[in-house]
């Protein structure tokens, strides 16, 4: 069974001392640390590397900073967490230079990577909007920058998975929106290789589940946060399944417990069965940001495990 | 008490730590007492401070304490800490598993509690966290879900540290839930956890709230059920900094027009003034906020004012300022209630 995080990982102490110190010069051991992270993973057995994004604030971040027509204000509450984000305000057109996951991200294995970006419509619906007015041809044109971003790195990095991060489809905004996150996708993943992922995450994921699967769209499959629902039930909800591939966030990294590898490696039989014969894939409920670095630790040796490793 | 004022003033919570005290606390030469001494005098400078500006409530600025979870934590059996999580940036907080029962190991509020009570002159207003967030904000390992532990948490932990500090003296306790709208779904176990806390508890009873994903609008209907006599919500954060009094300036309001619709008695202290930054609102900015609001909820009566939220994360002559110009605004705000409405003048 493949396996893989994604998301932010927590900063190691010395990191987040080094960063209060001197956030400037802190780059550096953050991009060693990140290094160490990706070591780390391939040790514990993950066939699919991420990279741990030590140097991001929050997912949007370094889009928000370097992006023509957008800028970085003031703190939001970061969904239902003790956790706020800088919100991006949207002046103007949005236009990238492509070259944001290119200086921020420190993953280099080719063919083993996953490269990971917000999904437009939540994207949009985290910015505050000055410019565009509704939230399609704002999401529109977030996809076309992030396509921009990504176009470059299937070239460099042939990623293995596009993990498309969609937390605010799941906010009561994904039925409402399903249409739009189609349309979104195909600016998204135009010209993409590397098959395109939806995680859907911090909450049930099902309504929105249910709203996308009815829509045709570029992603190859969904990312289920199935630590919200009892399994039954989410069984019931893959009857069915179309995709080519379903992702499954078995391991939980909002809570410190550590799952038993039995319990993960069921959970996942269970529902790649209900859903019939996507490639299942086993992954994190979501950032392991929420836990302190040690039992992230402990949590992607789990993942290792699941994934058939030491 | 004080007497019946038109629009009392209070604070939150926190003031930011003078650096003396730090230095202090974090020199290995200082002994146990040199350590309390400063904390004492800390406290002390504190609650002279807030009592110069002219605030009706005052408390210590919370010189004693870490910060408003990762102290009253330590004091309680159950927990174990688990490491750092971050909160925004590259600022963190400790946050802690519930492995265990939990249950109040000592009052850790009572000692800085009976020296305000000792030094204040005005009346004191104790800020004490919450157990629906002292839940949300744990790793839950041990309970069957979270209902489970805030209503342990305020049976076994929060309700007696607060009756003690009733029989200590407190007359005015503000239970501090931060969290109590981050999941909207959870405020019916927010309010279930909070009146668990204070049952039977004889004092007057505030609730802050801060920094609601949705307005506020959450609370309702639950909070009608709310023991609670007085709402202290972040206002400032949302609106913009234009002047006016109409809806077209005055943005983030709809928990007032809730409070009005569902005639809830209770009175509600107005953020006014953002914590979150240096820059410093006019008077006339916290007068037009203090208007609209008394427009809103239809009597000046049953409003009171104070900043967003605690002021510790600015620096003392910013969070100074911020309560200098805060009053300035209230005596505008009272000398434009009085000119129109005859019944304002106490």
């Amino acid at each position: 069974m493949r396996a893989y995080t994604f998301g932010i990982y927590p900063r190691p102490l010395r990191l987040i001392a080094a960063t209060r110190r001197d956030p400037e010069g802190a780059r550096e051991l953050a991009r060693r640390e990140s290094i160490r992270i990706l070591a780390l993973q391939d040790r514990v057995g993950l066939p699919l590397l991420s990279d741990p994004l030590l140097e991001w604030d929050d997912m949007l971040r370094w889009f928000a900073a370097e992006w023509e027509g957008m800028e970085v204000n003031g703190i939001i509450r970061y969904f239902e967490h003790n956790a706020f984000y800088r919100v991006p305000v949207v002046k103007d057109k949005i236009r990238s230079s492509g070259d944001v996951l290119r200086n921020h991200l420190v993953i280099q294995e080719r063919g083993r990577s996953i490269v990971e970006v917000p999904e437009p419509v939540t994207f949009a619906l985290m910015s505050k909007d000055l410019h565009y007015g509704s939230i399609e041809p704002l999401a529109l044109d977030i996809a076309r920058a992030l396509n921009d971003e990504i176009c470059p790195l299937e070239n460099e990095l042939a990623p293995a998975l596009i993990a498309v991060k969609g937390p605010a489809l799941v906010h009561g905004n994904g039925s409402k929106l399903a249409e739009v996150v189609a349309k979104a996708a195909e600016e998204l993943l135009k010209s993409c290789r590397a098959p395109g992922i939806l995680h859907l995450y911090f909450k049930s994921p099902i309504e929105a589940y249910r709203a996308i699967k009815g829509i045709r769209s570029a992603y190859s499959g969904v990312g289920l946060d199935v630590t919200w629902d009892p399994i039954e039930r989410l069984s019931e909800e893959l009857k069915g399944y179309r995709m080519e591939r379903l992702s499954l966030g078995l391991v939980n990294s909002q809570n410190t417990k550590v799952e038993g590898i039995g319990e993960v490696v069921s959970s996942a039989e269970i529902l790649g069965k209900a859903a019939g014969k996507p490639e299942v894939l086993v992954t994190v409920s979501s950032d392991l940001e929420f836990i302190p670095y040690s039992f992230a630790v402990k949590k992607l040796r789990i993942l290792g495990r699941v994934a058939g490793g030491a | 008490m004080p007497e019946k004022k038109l629009l009392p003033t209070k604070e939150i919570g926190s003031l930011r730590k003078p650096s003396w005290l730090l230095e202090t606390l974090r020199s290995r030469k200082a002994t146990r007492e040199e350590k309390d001494l400063a904390r004492d005098e800390a406290a002390l400078v504190n609650i002279k401070l807030l009592e110069g500006v002219g605030l009706d409530y005052v408390y210590d600025g919370e010189a004693r304490r870490i910060e408003m979870y990762e102290y009253p934590v330590r004091y309680i059996d159950g927990f174990k800490f688990a490491g750092l999580v971050r909160s925004f940036d590259n600022r963190y907080y400790k946050k802690a598993r519930v492995v265990g029962p939990v249950r109040l190991r000592e009052n850790y509020h009572l000692d800085e509690f009976r020296f305000v009570m000792r030094w204040a002159a005005k009346t004191p207003k104790i800020p004490v966290t919450g157990p629906y967030t002292i839940a949300d904000w744990s790793y839950n390992e041990y309970y069957r879900d979270k209902e489970e532990l805030a209503v342990e948490l305020a049976r076994n932990v929060i309700r007696p540290l607060l009756k003690e500090l009733v029989e200590a003296g407190a007359h005015v306790i503000q239970v501090d839930e931060p969290a109590a709208t981050t999941h909207p779904d959870e405020v019916p176990m927010f309010v279930e956890a909070f009146n668990e806390s204070v049952y039977g508890v004889d004092a007057d009873i505030h609730v802050h709230i801060c920094y609601s994903g949705d307005n506020y609008r959450s609370l309702y209907p639950h909070v009608l059920n709310l023991r609670a006599s007085h709402y202290a919500l972040e206002f400032a954060n949302r609106d913009t900094w234009e002047l006016g009094v109409d809806d077209s300036h005055r943005v983030g309001y709809d928990f007032l027009r809730l409070m009005r619709e569902y005639g809830d008695p209770r009175t509600l202290g107005l953020g006014v003034v953002d914590v979150h930054t240096d820059s410093m609102e006019p008077p006339e900015l916290v007068r037009d906020r203090i208007l609209y609001a008394a427009k809103l909820l239809g009597d000046p009566w049953k409003l009171m004012v104070n900043p967003d939220c605690g002021l510790r994360t600015r620096s003392r002559r910013v969070a100074l300022q911020k309560l200098e110009t805060m009053m300035r605004g209230v005596e505008l705000a009272r000398a434009a209630l009085r000119a129109t409405n005859p019944k304002a003048d106490a």
